[in-house]
């Protein structure tokens, strides 16, 4: 009987291995099935996830109103100044782009989307969001929020995109630094820290700690240029080249809603 | 009937145990771990039902997390879904084994079962992504988004044993198939 079993055992164990060989075309398919079944239980559960936000909400006691109420005033006043700010910026902009006969500037089309789920893995990075291909939604199309890249599109199916963070180490982003000529590759690490790297940054290169990283838009690649990714947190030399570790613009712990690029307005 | 509408419900639990990982954000408090549920759910079926039933359920169990979790760089898969499958026909063999050293399911065994299960499954992911990255490193941070998650699940493995428990009852009452815990 123990034979019998481990012999079975055995030929289970061997039928898995020769499953490694499995093409990965074929295993893309089937991964996107599964994800085309599974989308109405993470539509389901974002809807749970969002009722229970709202009943929290309205839940709330007169003092936690007053209090948000509060803190909303103070925040709109801040945001009326700094309109006025921007304003005034703004005009100055338009001045100084019509005399250098500038093109408007923002020229991608966006789609919204919401996320409906994280990835519950530790060495990978990833979201659900709710657009899909019925959404004209394709594989390696840039994600991105008011605040700055978020990631890629990978595994797309009708009505559900996983997107790909730049915080994980397969997605790499070809990035440049504010004020300077300086440019490198940005990419997550394996062990999760919520930074990202830049490397192969020349070894002339002498970044400070706040300078802004974009992305620089190589020709042939995914992300447009200009896009921001973070702000350097910290700058060293190594053997070969040298490395910033770069704080990302978006806090990827509270993201809800996020824009897909699907092409330019021209 | 009874063993088929058991394994059933126990995959049916393993399904909801991954959909509920999907959607639960990391514990920002506890370094950004994340929570898994699917190796208390798969210890505790490994433990409970027939040798045969428990490798098949392997073989499921090994295509379901394979697919949820594979990557693919290039066109290629990181890490292939047989290796899933091999890493959980190995841990269901071992179970059937342990199960009966102990002769029966005990919940000690259990948590510990879902703990080790959790770690070497978290650590041969890092080993296997970090031979097809082609470069292998070892620091404090790997060891630490190893054990948190394996710690974090021996807490919350007698929990769900307890309920597991209650839940099969049923089934134990009418069927030989499934051993009383001690």
């Amino acid at each position: 009987m123990l034979r019998s079993r481990f012999l079975f055992f055995v030929l289970l164990v061997a039928c898995s291995i020769a499953l490694s060989a499995l093409k990965a075309p074929l295993l893309q398919q089937a991964q996107e099935k599964l994800f085309t079944v599974l989308s109405p239980v993470f539509y389901f559960s974002s809807f749970c996830k969002k009722s229970w936000k709202e009943w929290t909400y309205h839940r709330m006691t007169l003092r936690q109103l007053e209090t948000n109420n509060r803190t909303l005033v103070l925040e709109n006043q801040k945001l009326k100044a700094e309109n006025q700010v921007l304003h005034a910026a703004e005009e100055e902009n338009h001045q100084l782009r019509q005399s250098l006969e500038y093109r408007d500037h923002s020229a991608f089309e966006l789609l919204p989307a919401s996320i409906i789920g994280r990835e519950n893995s530790t060495w990978w990075r990833s979201i659900y969001i709710d657009q899909g291909s019925l959404h004209g939604l394709k594989i390696d199309m840039p994600v991105v929020t008011e605040d700055g890249l978020v990631g890629k599109t990978s595994v797309v199916t009708p009505m559900m995109t996983t997107v790909l963070l730049i915080t994980d180490e397969t997605c790499s982003v070809a990035s440049k630094v504010e004020g300077t000529s300086d440019q490198g590759i940005c990419r997550g690490f394996r062990i999760p820290t919520g930074e990202v790297e830049l490397a192969f940054l020349s070894k002339l290169a002498n970044l400070q700690e706040g300078q802004k990283v974009y992305t620089a838009g190589v020709s042939g690649g995914i992300f447009p240029s200009g896009i921001e990714i973070g702000r350097v947190k910290s700058f060293h030399l190594r053997e070969l080249d040298a490395q910033a570790i770069i704080e990302p613009a978006v806090d990827f712990n509270n993201l809800e809603h996020v824009f897909v690029i699907i092409g330019s307005k021209q | 009937m009874k063993t088929l509408s058991c394994f059933l419900l126990l995959f049916f639990l393993l399904l909801i145990s991954l959909m509920l990982e999907e959607v639960m954000p990391p514990l920002s408090f506890l370094g950004e771990a994340h929570l898994f549920l699917f190796p208390i759910v798969f210890s505790f079926t490994a433990l409970t039902l027939s040798f045969l039933e428990a490798l098949f359920f392997g073989i499921l169990t090994g295509c379901l997390v394979g697919l949820m979790v594979v990557h693919f760089q290039a066109g290629i898969a990181e890490i292939s879904l047989g290796w899933f499958i091999f890493f959980f026909l190995i841990w269901a063999f071992l179970l059937q084994l342990f199960r009966e050293f102990t002769h029966g399911i005990r919940w000690e065994l259990h948590t510990l079962a879902s703990g080790f299960c959790t770690m070497t499954f978290l650590a041969g992911e890092f080993f296997l992504l970090s031979f097809y990255r082609g470069d292998f490193f070892i620091n404090g941070s790997f060891f630490l988004f190893s054990f948190l998650p394996a710690a974090l699940v021996l807490i919350l493995a007698p929990l769900l044993y307890g309920l597991l428990e209650l839940l099969f009852s049923l089934f134990r009452k009418t069927s030989s198939h499934y051993p009383a815990p001690y």
